[in-house]
């Protein structure tokens, strides 16, 4: 019986630890990633949480490009606004506010893979 | 009647030595980014109310904390409902609490005297020392830090920190017992407030982060302890990298004979304008930065061949704590000298390498440092763009394609035509090996920085029982 509560609890523990969180709002956000090129579609993404469960995928509008194109493979910090959103892991960037280099070798990896909602707004229709 | 008057006597006698309050004033919790319900600072907060609202018959408080956060603003409410001033840490909020302390002292009779206790609690952003600062300054409520370092905000809410001297002088001269504990990043350098009746202590050496060392300061909190001995238990339990201060006679002695040890303690941080082993390696790697680094490595080894004479470091432990954080140190210099080194050899002003070049190509203009062009890929943007440019489903994005290839041709020239200068080009070839250079990373700080944690408490009992006699405002002020 202990054992079958055990394995339970194990079960439990390994959803929630690899659960994903989907994005529910719209607003700005800032999130740690890397800036990869799409290989299927045009342009480049940013991606969190890479290669994970909770991977987020937020395709960089092409107005934005530019902006972005030093930082490709790179791990940065971005301030960005959704607008609108999709399927929660998936999104398009509406406007890039900032972004940023993280350039250095030996921090730690949880800190760079967060995605924080800074300031709620209503989502566009 | 004799009876009746010397009653009487005694009575006012013991009312004034017993009169007069003992006052905790918190401070802080300012630079935060707007929008968000909690600050980092809620934590120190709740700690303190803890130990405030359990010994409130001993001390009066005011607080002037946070501001727009509504998490951080309702531990207040809640939890310093019975201080006597609660305000935003705004500059008004700050002059009101500070206004009614000094009222106290200089009332007559005097609310707060002598053998009073007054400890003022801060736990904000801070930012570095700056030219003409005694200390250095903190972030107020409602201007979110945008340099952690310079401590520029944006609404430019600083207080520096320079105007407690008033305080500091008032305590010397009424004999109060006053301690400023100050949690904040750069916290080392409001040392220098401290005089014979107040004890600072720091969360931080002057050239670094903070972290939570306040947490476990507050937590040691124990009535009838001294400040003194507080600090020594928090400080032998924090973890982490920071190096806490205290302004005592054997911290004032141990803390600068550890001096030379501070760049053993620099790391990568995450974000490029905070970091400090690479700032130190920038700024050092000339000649007269060699020559200084050797030098205070010499003082910082003959340090540690004095503390083996200590009973713990004499055990038979292999490796002993102290050869350990020898060897770590030494490993560690080594790496910080071959890039001082290379740097030396490759020199370049810094107004060359931060230089900004405005690119235009057809209605695009940009400006770039020189490290940006010399470290961006243009060649791998340029197949990327043709590739869209394959892809695209209509022939406006198919032509913004083009066009950003063409953009990305003219950036690759000019990116050519800076790498024919080769010192520029190795200097920023050393500048990336830095960056990506794990023994520069946190975990080797924070192996020293477990065994210089041991050296330190070792060193500062040992000077406790020397300096017994020098006066001293953290032991005398009792919890």
């Amino acid at each position: 019986m202990k054992l079958v509560a055990t394995s339970f609890l194990i079960f439990i523990l390994s959803i929630k630890a690899y659960a994903s969180t989907p994005i529910q709002n719209c607003g700005e956000f800032k999130a740690f990633g890397e800036i990869i090129k799409n290989s299927e579609e045009t342009g480049y993404s940013l991606v969190v949480n890479k290669n994970t469960k909770s991977q987020y995928l937020l395709k960089i509008k092409l107005k934005y490009e530019l902006l972005v194109s030093s930082y490709i493979d790179k791990k940065v910090s971005m301030n960005f606004l959704l607008n609108h959103l999709s399927n929660g892991m998936n999104a398009e960037i509406d406007k890039v506010i900032s972004i940023k280099k993280i350039p250095y070798a030996g921090v730690e990896i949880s800190k760079n893979n967060e995605i924080e909602l800074i300031k709620k707004s209503e989502c566009l229709k | 009647m004799k009876i009746k008057k010397f009653f009487i006597a005694f009575i006012l006698i013991s009312h004034s030595v017993w009169a007069g309050e003992n006052q905790i004033v918190l401070l802080g919790a300012g630079g935060e980014e707007e929008g968000k319900a909690s600050t980092i600072f809620d934590n120190s907060a709740r700690l303190l109310s803890r130990y405030y609202n359990k010994n409130s018959s001993s001390y009066q408080a005011m607080v002037s904390y946070n501001g727009g956060h509504a998490n951080t603003e309702k531990i207040v409410k809640n939890d310093f409902n019975k201080a006597s001033v609660r305000t935003s840490f705004t500059p008004e909020g700050y002059q009101k609490v500070m206004n009614e302390l000094l009222a106290k002292i200089k009332s007559n009779p005097p609310k707060i005297g002598a053998g009073n206790q007054i400890m003022i609690f801060i736990d904000s952003h801070g930012a570095e020392k700056l030219d003409g600062e005694a200390s250095h300054s903190i972030s107020m409520a409602y201007s979110p830090m945008e340099d952690m370092n310079s401590g520029s905000s944006k609404k430019g809410g600083m207080l520096n920190l320079d105007v407690l001297k008033e305080i500091t002088d008032l305590a010397k001269e009424k004999n109060i017992n006053l301690a400023i504990i100050d949690g904040s990043c750069h916290s080392g350098n409001t040392l220098s407030l401290a005089n014979d009746n107040t004890c600072v202590i720091s969360g931080s050496a002057a050239n670094q982060f903070a972290t939570d060392f306040t947490d476990f300061l507050v937590k040691e909190f124990t009535p009838g302890r001294s400040l003194e001995d507080a600090f020594i238990k928090a400080r032998a339990n924090a973890d982490g990298v920071p190096f806490p201060m205290i302004s005592s006679p054997a911290g004032s002695d141990v803390q600068e004979k550890m001096q030379n040890f501070m760049p053993y303690l620099f790391y990568h941080e995450n974000e490029e304008e905070l970091d400090k082993i690479d700032k130190h390696l920038k700024e050092n790697g000339n000649a007269i930065g060699i020559c200084k680094k050797e030098m205070e490595f010499g003082e910082l080894r003959g340090f540690l061949d004095f503390m083996r004479d200590f009973k713990r470091f004499q055990s038979n432990k292999n490796p002993n704590e102290l050869d350990r954080l020898k060897a770590n140190i030494e490993k560690y210099k080594k790496v910080q000298m071959s890039y001082l080194r290379e740097l030396d050899k490759y020199s370049v002003p810094d107004a060359e390498m931060d230089r900004k070049t405005n690119f235009t190509s057809g209605d695009f203009s940009k400006d770039y440092t020189n490290g940006e062009l010399i470290e961006t890929d243009f060649k791998s943007l340029i197949d990327n763009a043709k590739e869209d440019e394959q892809k695209a489903k209509t022939e406006e994005d198919k032509n913004t394609y083009k066009h950003f290839a063409n953009i990305y041709t003219d950036a690759n020239k000019k990116k050519n035509e800076l790498l024919k200068n080769e010192t520029l080009k190795k200097r920023f070839q050393i500048y990336e090996r830095i960056k990506l250079d794990k023994n520069l990373s946190e975990s080797v700080a924070r192996t020293i920085s477990v065994d210089l944690k041991k050296v330190y408490e070792a060193y500062y009992k040992d000077q406790m029982m020397r300096q017994r006699d020098k006066p001293n405002p953290c032991a005398n002020f009792k919890l």
